[in-house]
């Protein structure tokens, strides 16, 4: 206990110094900066101030000094101006000098006339006086136009700076570089150039006033805070006039030739700037500021320098007060050793009087107040001492009641947990029965079957909610009641063995019953009745169980219904069906060709007589391998039932040879409806045999007739044109040649009408094959027009075609469609007396048009309708025809030669005195497919 | 039968002008006689098929040219054809099919067999024939005939 009052104080005072320490260490930096940062900073820009306000003042000085001169040469202008002098030189020279003498500090002046302003025939520029502390050294004539002031680079130059460019020239005063004399006369000189105006204004000239300047560098140079401070003074021109080295460089260096340079940025006139920038890998406080005259002045000060002050100051500071602080916990430590003490030792003595310890006694040493309680201390333990004794004794008497009481109560708590214990485990018992029973009451209460329990008499104790609703009586009009009011419907005896079985033998009863609902209609329910008795074989009541099964029942009639429906329409579809099978039967094999159905596995199914007779098979079964070797050379009907399915469709062949019979073999796959399924094949074969050699006779007359008909034809013409080819001039008579020439001409129109009618004839019989290929319809209509011009130039006439750009590629059978447009373009140059004919080509997505027309006399109405019949022309009628000019089977001809190639043929206009169109179309050629 | 339609012409140059005519019909054979001979061609001349292999397989001199009908007696042109085509000595000389069958199907068939030209007899003059049979000789000989290509 003494020990922690002690260590406690201990803490204290080590605590407080702590935190002091804390404070101190925290806010030391903010402390330096404030007492020694600021005020070493303000220092630093007192020096940069008073340098730039000496600066100013020399600016100032050497400005107006400057004007001064300048106003001198106006003056010197305005006199002279106008009056030409041969002394004009050493005139100025005198004025120069008297006004010079004004300027003691000057080493130099001169007046700089503009060409052309004072005197236009003379280059005339002005003199120049050197000048030293008052006294005139030499003067430079620079009258000879070599030297041209004007164009020299440093007056014109002014290097681009950003914060002096333009207020430079607002200015009519300006600083030009100082520069260096070549022989070392001079050290450092600055000039003041001021403008010089007459009357109106204008620029006449220019005043220069030079003035040494090292004093000023001097004292710049050594306004430094620190020897590794920089110092910079940049004059207008962005030249720099000044810097540390200044005294050991003898070049003007200008500012773009320093890097560091950029961190003067924007500099203000009279406002120092304070900037941080880093140059060889040294930070320094760069001061800058712009002078009165728009020069730059800057100072750069190691940030070092101001960093080395503080952190030594704080060193110091932090060790002194740190031995400050231990000096003065020892002091505070034995201070309070003196006060401490005595009161450890009173709280010992406490200590031991609270352990019962009255023997004690404190020593009082002094009459403070720490004296004063160690008596009342002492006086307080003699009281203490009697009083104790007293309650010793009655403590004794207390434990033994006490010890009397606490026996009766175990007792009684004993039988309190006992009693507890039984209670719990009976309620426990009576819950657990309740909801059994209640589940039970909701079960029975809420089942569909009705639920009645009676008494022995039959009368109803209990009816659930399915009595209510399957009977419609309500749960009052029924309790007390016998079920006889909604039953009792049945016969005696019925009740009577019911009773019997209940009652007597005391088993459970089980039928079906009809019964009345209250609204009067009936309804059939299996019920179950069973005798509930008791221990001693008493019945004590009956339980009920009645199910509705009347829509079940009706239910049961209207399947019996469908059922006997359904097995009548089976039989009548079935006869259906045997007359349908019987029918077919009998179409099939009353049919003229052979028919088989077979399956997938080459079964057949169904055949009919006539395959028999076809295949000279007398009795037997017909397999279709069978049939398959009987045409096998050639028809490989294995391969053909397999191409079917393949292509899914029918195939059709057309030659198979059996024996001397021609045949024609269809096969078709069978396929289900729904799934598509194929599940066999049809095989049909017809006699075609009679059709084939029909076929063969016609071929053949067709070659017969026309070579039979042509070769006398042949031979009529020949000689006739052979006549008139070369033996015309045997020929005397002129009748004679007339007479051949006619002949001659009846030849040719009897071979062109063998032509034509063969030609149709077979055209119709569609036996004609058109030899289908790509070809140009520009080059066929080339071809007609070169071999149609002849005829049609005898006339008169010109067949000529439209230009029309595309390739209208046609694909159709190039010697037909030749012959198409041959007869169509003959047409239009034989119906026409004179004009031209006109061929175009055109084309759209699907086919190529070609249209030909004329300048004729154009067709009537009537014909129109006519003109691609077969012997029609445009005449009248059949005895009105022109037989001269052709059989009329022309455009017949055409229609039947396009139209099986997919064009069309028609009038496409026919105007009565300014003639006709015939167009036609043929397919164009598709372009092939990748 | 030969020597009795053959007739002797006088070679007008060094040139062969030696042609075959296998026809039937005699009109035919007349008048295709007198227009050669009008032009200065010999012509050997065989009346039906079987004759023309005979005279073909026993000539001295190749013929420029072998003039052949289709529709005839015993053999028809195609079956001469085919012999000619498949002869060693005689296949190289080119045939024109003379006939007056206009049918396309004969047409093609010709000349996959290996006929140069097809000529239908009704649709040409004799002197036309002359010109048409002249003009292919000439591209024959320059071995550009298109149509036998």
């Amino acid at each position: 206990m003494a020990h922690s009052l002690k260590v406690k104080i201990i803490l204290i005072i080590f605590l407080t110094t702590s935190l002091s320490i804390a404070v101190f260490l925290v806010f030391q930096n903010v402390i330096t900066a404030k007492l020694f940062k600021t005020p070493l900073q303000n220092e630093i820009l007192a020096v940069v101030k008073l340098s730039v306000s000496s600066v100013d003042g020399y600016t100032h000085m050497m400005e107006q000094k400057a004007s001064d001169l300048a106003l001198a040469g106006e003056i010197f202008y305005s006199a002279r101006k106008g009056t030409p002098s041969k002394n004009l030189d050493a005139e100025m020279e005198k004025y120069l000098t008297d006004n010079l003498t004004s300027f003691p500090a000057a080493i130099g002046g001169g007046l700089w006339y503009e060409p052309q302003k004072f005197y236009p025939d003379k280059k005339y520029y002005g003199p120049y006086v050197f000048w030293e502390n008052g006294k005139v050294l030499f003067t430079w004539d620079l009258t000879t136009p070599e030297y041209d002031y004007f164009t020299q680079s440093w007056y014109t130059t002014a290097l681009p700076l950003g914060w002096d460019r333009t207020k430079k020239r607002e200015r009519t005063h300006y600083w030009t570089a100082p520069y260096y004399d070549e022989a070392g006369s001079f050290m450092l000189m600055s000039t003041v150039d001021a403008f010089m105006y007459d009357e109106q204004r204008v620029i006449i000239g220019l005043s220069t006033a030079d003035w040494s300047i090292e004093d000023m560098l001097t004292f710049l140079r050594n306004s430094r805070p620190t020897p590794d401070s920089g110092i910079l003074l940049v004059d207008t021109n962005a030249n720099i006039i000044l810097t540390n080295t200044l005294a050991t460089t003898s070049t003007m260096k200008s500012v773009e030739t320093v890097s560091w340079m950029s961190a003067f940025v924007e500099p203000e006139k009279g406002n120092v700037k304070i900037t941080s920038t880093n140059i060889d890998g040294i930070t320094y406080d760069a001061y800058y500021v712009l002078t009165e005259a728009g020069m730059l002045y800057g100072m750069l000060v190691p940030s070092r320098v101001l960093l080395d002050a503080v952190s030594q100051l704080t060193t110091s500071n932090i060790i002194g007060f740190l031995t400050f602080n231990l000096f003065l916990i020892a002091v505070l430590y034995f201070a309070l050793l003196k006060v401490t003490n005595p009161i450890i030792k009173l709280t010992n003595i406490v200590t031991r009087i609270g352990a019962g310890d009255f023997a004690v006694k404190m020593n009082v040493e002094s009459q403070d107040e720490i004296g004063q309680l160690g008596m009342g201390v002492n006086k307080m333990v003699e009281t203490l001492s009697f009083q104790k004794e007293e309650i010793d004794k009655r403590e004794a008497l207390l434990v033994s009641n006490i010890k009397e009481l606490e026996s009766f109560k175990s007792l009684l708590e004993d039988k309190v947990i006992e009693k507890t214990a039984a209670l719990t485990l009976q309620i426990q018992e009576t819950q657990s029965r309740s909801e059994e029973l209640q589940k039970f009451q909701l079960a029975v209460e809420h089942t569909s079957q009705h639920v009645i329990i009676t008494d022995v008499e039959g009368k109803i104790l209990y009816a659930n909610a399915a009595v209510v609703l399957t009977t419609g009586y309500s749960r009052e009009e029924v309790l007390g009641k016998k079920p006889s009011l909604w039953g009792g419907l049945m016969s005696k005896e019925f009740f009577a063995d019911l009773w019997r079985t209940i009652k007597v033998e005391k088993n459970s009863f089980s039928g079906e019953i009809q019964n009345r609902r209250k609204n009067g209609e009936m309804y059939t329910a299996t019920t179950i009745i069973s005798p509930i008795v008791d221990m001693n074989g008493a019945v004590k009541f009956f339980v009920g169980l009645e199910t509705d099964i009347s829509k079940q029942k009706a239910l049961e009639r209207v399947l019996v219904n469908e059922k006997e429906r359904i097995e009548g329409v089976v039989v009548e579809r079935t006869r259906d069906l045997q007359n349908e099978h019987a029918r077919l039967l009998a179409a099939i094999n009353s049919l003229s060709f052979g028919f088989i159905i077979a399956d997938m596995d080459d079964r057949v199914i169904l055949q009919n007589s006539a395959m028999s007779e076809l295949f000279e098979l007398s009795g037997g079964p017909i397999t279709i391998s069978n049939i398959a070797q009987l045409v096998g050379a050639h028809f490989d009907l294995k391969m053909q039932i397999e191409r079917c399915f393949t292509d899914k469709s029918a195939c059709v062949v057309n030659e198979v040879i059996f024996g001397k019979k021609f045949l024609r073999g269809t096969i078709a796959p069978v396929v289900s409806g729904a799934v598509g399924e194929k599940i066999g094949y049809v095989l049909l074969f017809e006699d075609i045999t009679e059709a084939h050699v029909l076929d063969r006779g016609r071929d053949e007359f067709f070659a017969i007739a026309s070579h039979e008909l042509r070769t006398p034809l042949t031979a009529i013409r020949g000689n006739m044109s052979l006549i008139e080819d070369y033996y015309q001039d045997k020929i005397t008579d002129k009748e004679v040649l007339e007479m051949v020439h006619d002949t001659n001409s009846a030849a040719s129109r009897l071979i062109t009408i063998v032509n034509d009618f063969l030609d149709v004839s077979r055209l119709e019989q569609g036996r004609v094959t058109f030899q289908v290929s790509d070809f140009s319809a520009h080059e066929l209509v080339d071809e007609v027009i070169k071999n149609i011009t002849e005829v049609a130039a005898i006339k008169g006439m010109s067949v000529k075609r439209e230009k029309i750009d595309g390739d209208c590629l046609v694909r159709a059978d190039r010697d037909r469609s030749l012959q198409v447009l041959t007869n169509i373009i003959s047409n239009a140059v034989n119906y026409s007396e004179h004009g031209t004919v006109t061929v175009g080509v055109a084309q759209d997505d699907e086919f190529v048009e070609f249209d030909v027309s004329d300048e004729g006399v154009g067709i009537n109405t009537l014909n129109q309708s006519l003109l691609f019949r077969k012997f029609q022309q445009a005449g009248e009628s059949v005895l009105s025809r022109d037989v001269t000019q052709s059989t009329g089977l022309g455009l017949y001809i055409s229609r039947l030669v396009i139209e099986p190639m997919g064009g069309k043929i028609w009038l496409k206009r026919s105007v009565a005195g300014e003639g006709s169109t015939f167009a036609f179309t043929l397919p164009l050629a598709r372009k092939k497919i990748g | 039968m030969i020597s009795e339609y053959s007739i002797k012409l006088n070679f007008m140059n060094i040139n062969s002008r030696l042609i075959c005519l296998v026809e039937d019909d005699p009109l035919i054979i007349r008048l295709y006689q007198r227009i050669f001979k009008l032009n200065n061609y010999e012509l050997k001349v065989a009346d039906n098929g079987e004759v023309a292999i005979t005279l073909l397989s026993g000539l001295a001199e190749l013929p420029v040219v072998i003039l052949l009908d289709i529709m005839m007696p015993k053999l028809s042109g195609f079956d001469v054809l085919k012999f000619i085509k498949e002869n060693e000595n005689i296949k190289s000389v080119p045939v024109i099919m003379l006939t007056n069958l206009a049918s396309k199907e004969d047409h093609i068939r010709a000349l996959d067999m290996g006929a140069a030209m097809y000529l239908v007899k009704s649709h040409h003059t004799p002197k036309e024939l002359i010109g048409l049979i002249e003009s292919f000789l000439a591209q024959h000989k320059e071995g550009t005939s298109p149509i036998a290509a």
